[in-house]
């Protein structure tokens, strides 16, 4: 029978979400071309993408997991920063699944960790292979905003000028364009200009000054007269005016 | 023989503080394939707050050891799996010579970290897709 039941109707459901839907995009691309570095320098040659996301996200999420059992531990400690303790007790806790040296020890100190020996005979016996492409420092940071939107000069108002107190989280102020021409009606502006061209010396621009000043002046005689009555229109039955 | 045995755990315990203090700066200088900056931003989504870069860089290299390790174990289960080839498909021996991540090597290896790694083999588009083209024409 040839008949598909009514749900298929509707387009294929999206797959589950993954490290791709969850994190930025940007993140998960770089953080996939590092799984890739590590794999090719193990020695191989290529990968199924399938097998690439899968590591890509338990490299995430171990990431993760470290940095939520050390932030824990630290807050349990009444602390807000982690510190070098709360760091090597998520990592042994983290390699406790395979199991380090020392890790008989029920007490044992952070300083003679197991684990942490055998990180120090990792990077010194291993490969040193940097990152593909070097990245721009703070392209991450919630504050970098702010060296977008505003201006280096006021930048350096929010590290240790007038504006310190204000949390980097928060988005910049506003910058507010003072107006250079203060008094538009009045006469002083016309006034303030000339003087200002005199004292410059040049002629030429005195005169344009004037100009200036007399555009901005409102026209002595208007030229022609606009009336408005304002009665009661009998016909519509409301208030209109007759131009 | 009290004070000699504290005396020994004293001196091993500065032996231990000097080892850490080495390998916390060697990290100065140690760049981890994982930059500093992505594991940063992946700690401070998850509410880690630290200013010192060595220890960010101590996360970086727990986390290139784990994968280091997960692959290494990978290229084991990868290289037994072609050595197990009949041998006398030489030819095709020698064109899948080029070692390649696969899944089923991977979930293998990953199935000793405590990760179960189930995959569907593949999506098909119909239910006579997987079948012989003999056994679709019946």
């Amino acid at each position: 029978m040839r008949s598909k039941p009514k749900r298929n109707h509707r387009p294929l459901a999206t797959p589950p979400s993954t490290t791709a839907s969850t994190e930025s995009d940007y993140a998960f691309t770089l953080t996939r071309i590092a799984v890739a570095q590590i794999c090719n320098s193990i020695g191989f040659a290529a990968a199924e993408t399938p097998a690439l996301r899968i590591l890509l996200d338990i490299a995430t999420r171990y990431l993760r997991s470290i940095a939520k059992s050390a932030a824990n531990s630290a807050n349990s400690a009444g602390r807000t920063q982690s510190n070098l303790v709360d760091t090597v007790a998520s990592v042994e806790e983290l390699s406790s699944v395979i199991g380090f040296p020392g890790a008989w020890r029920a007490t044992g100190s952070y300083v003679n960790s197991g684990a942490v020996k055998e990180l120090d005979s990792f990077s010194k016996y291993s490969e040193e292979i940097p990152f593909a492409k070097s990245l721009p420092r703070k392209v991450f940071s919630i504050g970098s905003g702010k060296g977008l939107q505003s201006k280096e000069a006021s930048n350096n108002e929010y590290i240790g000028g007038e504006r310190k107190h204000i949390p980097k989280w928060l988005p910049v102020m506003p910058v507010i364009e003072k107006e250079e021409r203060k008094e538009i009606w009045g006469f002083l502006f016309g006034e303030s200009e000339e003087i200002k061209r005199e004292n410059k010396g040049e002629e030429n621009d005195k005169e344009e000054g004037e100009g200036k000043g007399r555009i901005e002046l409102l026209p002595l005689k208007r030229v022609g007269k606009v009336r408005f009555k304002i009665g009661v229109c009998r016909r519509r039955g409301g208030i209109g005016k007759r131009v | 023989m009290n004070q000699s045995q504290g005396q020994q755990t004293s001196e091993g315990r500065h032996e231990d503080d000097d080892a850490l203090t080495d390998f916390l700066a060697s990290l100065m200088d140690y760049t981890p394939t994982i930059p500093d900056e992505l594991v940063e931003h992946y700690l401070g989504k998850s509410g880690f707050q630290c200013p010192d870069v060595r220890l960010i860089r101590l996360v970086a290299v727990a986390t290139q050891k784990f994968i280091a390790d997960v692959a290494t174990d990978a290229l084991q289960h990868c290289k037994a799996r072609q050595s197990a080839v009949v041998k006398d498909k030489r030819d095709k021996q020698q064109k899948d010579k080029r070692l390649m991540l696969t899944m089923d090597d991977l979930s293998k290896s990953l199935r000793e970290y405590g990760v179960n790694v189930k995959h569907q083999e593949y999506f098909a588009d119909s239910p006579s897709a997987g079948l012989d083209p003999a056994s679709r024409e019946e």
